[in-house]
């Protein structure tokens, strides 16, 4: 009877125990890591995927955190007018809306763990911190182009080197840009987009004029060429009726050598007939001196 | 049964002190061991730790990580009375345990204390620098970060000596206008976006003109460069012809110059003109003389055929009825 008992006993002390033990075993998924305490030290420092035992409470603590996945830390404020737009203060005293985005990663779980009570808020208020110290020292025109690469780039060397000041075990991946612009506020991004297209317009217009000089030019061209043609064809006609009158006048002047007179005879007459019909004639008699009274003409 | 409530009694008293006369301490904690409510050790070191039962000691725990605490966002005036809104995040974390227990007790009192305390030391250093030292275009934050520095070391030296706390870094994390200030900024930034448009505008339209102007100068260069050409081309004309015709009439003086009066008549003399010939002129010489029935007078038939062959000019000059030679014809 008594030995009974004592079986009984020792069996549900046992299970017991083994439940007790048993909530020691903790799993580690393939995206995470953990930290296992013992006493309250950490012992397997960041230990890798599987299933896993530690110490139950009070003797140990697992901590358990996905590590491998990249999260997103927004880096924006809120408007203190209460729209949505997430404003900056330039150092030429404009402003901005900006909106960026950290990825990071988790390098180290024990550090993440061990050496700051929010890591995710540190790295919060970092990234706003820098955020706000560079657009402080620039002006509207370089933060809206040149600087953003450089804005990137401080925030991700800025941030991270704070991180690693508080030992966190965050490693920044990358940083980029959702948001930089004027704000819509106030009728600002549209006075930047008339910017814009003020520029557009300077393009067009000179792209116009460049048009006109390439048409103007080419007329001009035409224009040229036709009086060079011109010029030419006259210069060819001249000499063509030169040489067909220089022709001529040699063939009469052979027949001329031939028969002097009656060639010249021929062509006078022939001169005659063609002008005295287009004249008024008179034909008078001549007086005794043999002068022509014009009076009778009269 | 006395007996038996009196060892599940003890029992509970023995389980009490076992629970309670040892302290496991978290890499992440202080632990503070108060004995009759004062401090009289503190155990910062990861590990198991024996002290005596509750009524006697207990521990006080005390996070040791970097702790994080915002500012709220305030209106501050700069040196030269501009408003600003500014928040601020400070890290800190607990430097010396017993300290900051005698000055604060609570995560909430320490929190409110650093606020303050930032919030002063901003207050004074904003108050002291006028606004566009603060900002600064070019200079990288450098201006600001200079402002975040000298405000942490002055938190930093307080909390250090009064409250056991190390500040590990204080930063602005906002500094803008108050909204009623916001709108001027927005009306400026769109009156100076409106100037630079205009700009672009009108140095695009300055470009344009001076495109223009060089197309028609260009224009009036390639026009006076053709006509150059042409009338080079027609001089050229002239002197071939001129050449040709000199070649011609080599040789034929005489005649050319009897061929070009003909020419010449026939162009100069025109329907205008009025021509008075004598009756006895030789041009009409055989219109007067070879009709025998004419009633203007006694003709000598056997004249005609003798001058049949002369030229015309000739014939007149022997002309019985005429006793001087007259011109051939007579213009008026």
């Amino acid at each position: 009877m008594s030995g009974r008992r004592r079986y009984w006993t020792l069996l549900s002390g046992a299970v017991l125990l083994a439940g007790y033990l048993g909530l020691g075993v903790y799993n580690v998924e393939s995206d995470e890591s953990a930290v296992a305490y013992v006493l309250g030290r950490a012992v397997g420092r960041d230990v890798l995927p599987g299933i896993h035992w530690n110490p139950p409470w009070p003797w140990g603590r697992v901590a358990v955190a996905r590590t491998a996945t990249n999260f997103i830390m927004p880096v924006e404020h809120s408007d203190p007018g209460g729209t949505e737009e997430s404003l900056w203060l330039l150092g030429d005293t404009n402003v901005i809306v900006g909106r960026l985005g950290i990825q990071y990663s988790i390098r180290s779980l024990t550090r993440f763990e061990v050496s700051h009570e929010d890591p995710r808020e540190l790295l919060r208020r970092a990234g706003r911190r820098i955020v706000t110290r560079f657009l402080a020292g620039e002006n509207v025109d370089a933060a809206l182009t040149t600087r953003r690469s450089d804005l990137l780039t401080a925030v991700q060397r800025q941030v991270q080197s704070i991180l690693d000041g508080h030992g966190t075990g965050i490693e920044i991946q990358s940083v980029n840009i959702q948001a930089l612009a004027p704000p819509e506020q106030g009728g600002v991004r549209q006075a930047f987009q008339e910017v814009q297209s003020a520029l557009a317009d300077r393009e067009r217009v000179v792209e116009e004029a460049r048009a006109d000089r390439a048409q103007i030019l080419a007329e001009a061209e035409g224009e040229a060429e036709h009086r060079v043609n011109q010029a030419e064809a006259a210069r060819h006609r001249r000499v063509e009726i030169a040489k067909g009158e220089g022709e001529r006048f040699r063939g009469l002047a052979l027949e001329h050598r031939r028969t002097p007179k009656l060639t010249e005879e021929r062509l006078y007459l022939e001169a005659i007939e063609e002008i005295l019909p287009r004249m008024e004639t008179y034909v008078v008699q001549s007086g005794p001196d043999g002068k022509v009274n014009l009076r009778v003409v009269r | 049964m006395a007996r038996r409530i009196a060892a599940v009694l003890l029992l509970a008293l023995v389980v009490v002190v076992a629970a309670t006369s040892f302290v496991v301490v978290d890499e992440r904690s202080h632990a503070v061991i108060t004995q009759f409510g004062r401090p009289v050790s503190v155990l910062s070191d990861a590990g198991f730790y024996l002290k005596l039962p509750v009524p006697f000691q207990r521990a006080r725990l005390l996070d040791k990580r970097i702790l994080i605490t915002n500012t709220q966002e305030t209106e501050l005036l700069t040196a030269d009375k501009k408003n600003v809104l500014v928040s601020t995040y400070i890290s800190w974390k607990i430097a010396d345990p017993l300290r900051y227990l005698a000055a604060l007790r609570t995560r909430e009192f320490a929190e409110n204390r650093l606020a303050a305390l930032v919030q002063s030391e901003l207050g004074s250093a904003l108050g002291d620098r006028p606004f566009g030292t603060i900002l600064g275009a070019g200079g990288n934050g450098a201006s600001l970060a200079e402002l975040e520095g000298s405000v942490a070391d002055a938190v930093a030296k307080v909390a250090q000596e009064d409250l056991g706390i190390e500040v590990v870094s204080l930063g602005v994390t906002r500094l803008i206008f108050p909204q009623q200030n916001l709108d001027s900024v927005f009306a400026r930034m769109r009156a100076e976006r409106a100037r630079i448009a205009r700009g672009h505008r009108s140095e695009g339209r300055a470009e344009a003109q001076k495109i223009a102007a060089r197309a028609e100068r260009e224009r009036a260069r390639i026009i006076a460069d053709a006509e150059a050409e042409a009338a080079k081309l027609r001089g050229r004309g002239e002197a071939e012809a001129a050449r040709i015709y000199a070649g011609a009439y080599e040789g034929h003086g005489e005649f050319y110059r009897f061929l070009r009066t003909l020419e010449a008549y026939k162009k100069v003399l025109n329907e205008k003109t009025t021509l008075v010939l004598p009756a006895d002129s030789p041009f009409l010489d055989l219109l007067t003389s070879r009709i025998p029935s004419a009633g203007a007078g006694p003709r000598r038939d056997g004249q005609a055929p003798e001058r049949k062959g002369e030229a015309p000019a000739r014939a007149g000059a022997s002309h019985d009825a005429k006793p001087g030679e007259s011109g051939r014809d007579t213009g008026s």
